[in-house]
């Protein structure tokens, strides 16, 4: 499209080169023409017929002026007192961003302590824990040296009883009496027959025999139950006492 | 490990060869079972504490042997039907504890003697160390 008017064309050409478009119109279009107002730039030099002519300025009313100012300044008003409000916002976020840090720093702190304190104390739980530990495995090495001591003392005293048991059968069978000799132990049984019967009296002395009185001991004769010959059944010898007997039946 | 058993029978008041003949023949039974005899006792002679089979005498004999286990029973049956005894026993023999003689502590007053003295000290201890707790009357008020 074509922007130069045929009007303005040849004054374009003529005057000046910097002016540009300020507005354009489609009302009076024909053809591919556009109609466009020109202005030139601000610091062209004024127009040849208009270079002596001083611009007329509208004299203000009274107090217009004042109310300008006022209004001026209410305006600048409003601008400090926004920019005051944005400031002290900006403060805000600082003082709370800061505040923050703070806090922060205090928590930091505050773990630290805690670690401190949780490090200290698991120490002495730690040597509270050995301790004891070692109280414990004191304890345990003792019981395993009791209990191996008592083991060894057990097996020593089965050995004992085993060998003593060995050597009590042993006895015990030389002590078998052969086949052929029953009848001969049996006759020598029946002619010296044991009484195992014996009354005691309040001192501990000792009468053996199922019917024999105190008076037919002689007191020297008499056996007490602390003398250690006594101290098993049936060892009493009668032989005394049978003697006695076969004396008082003689007589 | 013998097993020491002790057999006392009373045998019916007899004639010394009958006796020694019925007690021969009880000892017989433990022989025959594969026993040995160790010791052999009489007791002799005495009044029995009542009339067994309408007799007031018997000899008391006392064997000690020794035999296998499970041949015991036929021992005892084996003895249990011969005629001429009047009782039979059979024991097994344990070796004695050793007894000390108390008489001089049995003869103190109550109070000194080392049984009772054990006594009193169970009674203490079965007394509830720690106190029952009072009743507190604030709370229930």
């Amino acid at each position: 499209m074509n922007l130069v008017t045929r009007s303005n064309h040849l004054f374009l050409k003529l005057a000046q080169t910097n002016w540009y478009p300020c507005s354009t119109s489609f009302e009076h279009c024909t053809g591919n023409l556009l109609i466009v107002r020109w202005r030139k730039m601000r610091l062209d030099p004024p127009n040849l017929n208009k270079r002596m002519k001083v611009p007329f300025k509208n004299p203000l009313e009274e107090g217009e002026q004042d109310e300008i100012s006022r209004l001026h300044q209410m305006n600048n008003f409003k601008d400090e007192s926004l920019r005051i409000y944005l400031k002290k916002l900006y403060h805000k976020a600082i003082d709370s961003a800061a505040a923050e840090i703070r806090e922060a720093d205090e928590e930091e702190q505050e773990h630290r302590e805690n670690m401190e304190y949780l490090n200290k104390e698991n120490k002495r739980l730690a040597a509270v824990r050995e301790e004891r530990i070692r109280k414990e495995v004191d304890e345990r090495l003792e019981y395993v040296m009791l209990s191996k001591m008592r083991h060894n003392e057990k097996a020593q005293r089965l050995h004992e009883e085993a060998l003593q048991a060995l050597q009590d059968a042993e006895e015990l069978v030389q002590s078998f009496i052969p086949a052929d000799r029953i009848a001969a132990a049996l006759e020598e049984a029946y002619d010296n027959p044991v009484d195992y019967n014996y009354a005691i009296d309040s001192k501990g002395f000792m009468y053996p025999g199922l019917k024999t009185k105190p008076t037919d001991i002689a007191p020297e004769f008499r056996p007490h139950l602390n003398d250690p010959d006594v101290a098993k059944i049936g060892a009493i010898d009668l032989s005394p006492l049978r003697q006695k007997h076969a004396e008082k039946a003689a007589n | 490990m013998f097993i020491l058993y002790e057999m006392a029978f009373i045998v019916k008041h007899l004639p010394k060869i009958k006796t020694l003949t019925v007690a021969k023949r009880c000892v017989d039974q433990v022989l025959k079972a594969g026993g040995y005899v160790s010791k052999i006792e009489s007791l002799g002679l005495q009044d029995l504490p009542q009339t067994m089979e309408g007799n007031s005498k018997g000899s008391y004999f006392v064997v000690r042997f020794v035999a296998p286990t499970a041949s015991l029973d036929s021992i005892k049956t084996a003895v249990k039907l011969d005629e001429e005894l009047l009782r039979r026993f059979f024991v097994v023999i344990t070796k004695n504890k050793p007894v000390e003689c108390t008489l001089h502590d049995e003869l103190k007053p109550p109070i000194y003697r080392s049984e009772v003295q054990k006594m009193i000290k169970e009674a203490d201890e079965r007394k509830p160390k720690v106190p029952y707790p009072e009743r507190n009357v604030e709370l229930l008020l």
